[in-house]
């Protein structure tokens, strides 16, 4: 299995497109499709932005994210932040069929997360959050 | 990300180029405010060249419809493609918007 590559930068907006373009290249370089890329990149961005807007009351802490092919056919990221206490994957799905005015947008980033990528799970451990995605190259979800 | 901004009659064209997230999804509302202040309430939003879409950038069209809503104008989107078009199905805003296949049936239907 090969090593895992690691990124660190501070929670910040700044860093949101560095962050992504360090899971892009790792993920161009496994052989995703650039559909599968973006797919990933989407998964990554919203859990990466909830971290950067939410996990530090005080600013600044750290995001980690670390890549890892798990096989020829299995790619995972995991991104981990020793903010507040947060499960994402808690939230409740949102009711996408509202009308305009009744929407509520909280919970959409977490929806569009689980629906790009094969698995995504939630640790807590050591007082960091960690998230885990894994997408497949043959996922049997998408066309 | 690169927005611009053209003008057929009194429709407002706003093409988007590039990846729409949270670290510039801001800029296009900007630019739907900018239009507005200048008088703009008829939007086309071509999205043939964005290859992305996270949910800040959905909250920026929400920002679209319901401005032009307040000001009973129109946004009419369309070029929705790839993932964008996916994220836009997943999320539930197609049927938020009129979305037409490209650039002319959406100035028609504006």
């Amino acid at each position: 299995m090969a090593k895992p590559s690691e990124l660190t930068l501070p929670a910040a907006i700044e860093n949101l497109t560095a962050l992504k373009d360090f899971i892009n290249g790792e993920l161009d370089a496994f052989g995703l499709d650039p559909r599968q890329c973006l797919q990933v990149e989407l998964a990554c961005d919203e859990l990466l932005t909830n971290i950067i807007l939410y996990a530090y009351p005080k600013p600044p802490g750290d995001i980690t994210v670390r890549c890892q092919p798990l096989d020829a056919q299995s790619f995972q990221v995991t991104i981990i932040d020793s903010g507040v206490h947060f499960d994402p994957l808690a939230t409740e799905r949102p009711d996408t069929a509202l009308a305009l005015e009744d929407r509520p947008l909280g919970g959409l980033g977490i929806l569009l997360s689980r629906e790009m990528v094969d698995n995504i799970t939630y640790e807590r451990q050591n007082d960091s959050n960690i998230l885990t995605i894994t997408k497949n190259k043959a996922s049997s979800r998408k066309p | 990300m690169e927005i611009t901004a053209n003008k057929q009659g009194d429709i407002t064209i706003l093409t988007v180029n590039g990846k729409m997230d949270a670290s510039n999804a801001t800029e296009f509302e900007a630019k739907v405010k900018e239009e507005m202040a200048a008088g703009a309430n008829r939007f086309v939003v071509d999205l043939s060249q964005l290859a992305y879409i996270s949910s800040a950038g959905l909250r920026s069209m929400l920002f679209l419809a319901k401005s032009v809503k307040t000001s009973s104008g129109a946004a009419v989107l369309c070029g929705l493609n790839g993932v964008v078009q996916e994220v836009f199905k997943i999320s539930g805003f197609s049927a938020l918007f009129t979305v037409c296949d490209d650039r002319q049936q959406a100035i028609q239907s504006c």
